[in-house]
């Protein structure tokens, strides 16, 4: 594999993996370091990557490089415009944009396999391949991450709350 | 996810994550030169790997020199870990080798942070393999050991290892006499860290000191979030790192004194 598929692979694949960057870490400019620095690693090691799930090892790059950049400290993250940030869910849109917000608060581990799961939709042995961890503590980051999204969406103190 | 989704909340996200597939307010438009970025990234470590092969052939060198000249005065004065090991090591997975001696080269500011990032490869997050409920191990006893070294006598405090599933980690749970809740894990460091920990929030005032055991201290200010209606307006962080990457960060409401938290963490790396 040359440089001029790297080139083809990149054309292709860029779009989705952006879109995938943004959604795992809710930030748009961290999205773009994200998939930057994937693709850096995927480069160098183009000539003896197995070239038939490169955008698999893109991916599995960035969950791990999000995962790791945070590991213990929880962040704010950012929502892309036209998410508005307060006010009670009235449509079945505004709830899952309310679902999306609270996503947005989970830990990094938490997140990425809620992610992986439901975008992606990858399953328990997969997510555990692409984070390097064991499917139990997949389904415990899981059930954490739905516990929280649980508390988060139905407390009517927390701002987004569904009614 | 081959099993069915019958929680209205599992099923809520399933639907919003299914639509972000589409949804445009998700989508990011490829910048022109995407691809001559990642090649300039990708040259840029290679300059830096092999900048760093010449380093490390240059410090050969000198060694050589040194232990010809007998110069004393040029002797490298190397920290002493907590454990003893006075011999600093290259980190493993991290490439070029690196091999911090102090407490302070593990936290870095932004940019540094950044630098390090685009000039190195850095390992995988260790996985997350001890399964719930964790056994009891002496990671934690020590960690309760060093934590309640600066607390208040009355302060309550329950053990926890291996949060999250992380083998070799540990979390101390404290409640001060009033309830206020603090929280300290301490975790060994595979990569150094940023004190940008508020993602791309405006960043918080930081400070950083280092002590005479070789670690270093970082408090950041009113960061982060999560404790609750009771507590709002954040946290006062503190973090202690060891010259070996021994990494123990210290949170509490903002009701409790940056000043308090950082003696807290001082104390308890002295031990």
């Amino acid at each position: 594999m040359n440089d001029e598929s790297f080139e083809q692979f990149m054309a292709a694949a860029l779009p989705g993996l952006l879109r995938f960057g943004h959604v795992l870490t809710g930030d748009r400019h961290r999205a773009e370091e994200l998939v930057q620095s994937a693709l850096v690693k995927t480069y160098r090691r183009w000539g003896s990557l197995r070239h038939d799930q490169p955008t698999a090892y893109v991916r599995r790059a960035m969950a791990n490089t999000y995962t790791s950049w945070w590991r213990s400290a929880r962040h704010e993250t950012a929502m892309p415009p036209g998410f508005d940030a307060a006010g009670r869910a009235a449509s079945p849109y505004d709830e899952r944009d309310a679902a999306l917000r609270a996503l947005a608060t989970l830990p990094p581990r938490q997140r990425a396999v809620l992610v992986l799961r439901y975008y992606l939709d990858m399953s328990e042995a997969e997510i555990a391949d692409t984070l390097g961890c064991s499917t139990g503590t997949v389904k415990s980051s899981a059930s954490r991450g739905l516990r929280s999204l649980r508390d988060r969406l139905t407390d009517p103190a927390v701002e987004g709350a569904l009614s | 996810m081959s099993a069915p989704v019958t929680d209205p909340i599992e099923e809520l996200l399933a639907a919003a994550l299914a639509d972000a597939r589409t949804d445009e307010r998700w989508a990011i438009a490829p910048k022109a030169q995407a691809l001559t970025a990642v090649r300039r990234s990708a040259a840029r470590r290679r300059t830096a790997t092999a900048g760093g092969a010449l380093l490390v052939a240059a410090g050969v060198t000198a060694g050589i020199s040194l232990a010809v000249g007998h110069d004393p005065a040029q002797q490298t004065v190397i920290q002493q870990p907590a454990d003893g090991d006075t011999q600093p090591h290259a980190v493993p997975g991290v490439e070029p080798e690196w091999t911090p001696t102090t407490g302070s080269e593990w936290v870095l500011d932004k940019p540094a942070y950044d630098d390090f990032v685009m000039t190195h490869i850095l390992p995988s997050p260790a996985p997350h393999t001890v399964r719930s409920p964790a056994p009891m191990t002496d990671a934690s006893g020590r960690l309760l050991r060093d934590v309640v070294t600066g607390l208040p006598a009355d302060a309550a405090t329950a053990r926890q290892d291996a949060p999250n599933g992380l083998a070799g980690a540990a979390a101390i749970h404290v409640r001060l006499a009033d309830g206020t809740p603090v929280e300290v894990e301490r975790m060994q460091l595979q990569e150094p860290i940023s004190t940008q920990i508020n993602g791309d929030a405006p960043a918080r005032p930081t400070t950083r000191r280092d002590l005479r055991t070789g670690s270093v201290l970082v408090t950041i200010a009113g960061a982060l979030y999560g404790w609750g209606p009771d507590h709002p307006g954040g946290a006062n962080v503190a973090l202690v790192v060891t010259p070996t990457g021994q990494y123990t960060f210290w949170a509490a409401p903002v009701s409790v004194p940056l000043s308090t938290v950082a003696s807290w963490a001082e104390a308890a790396d002295r031990g």
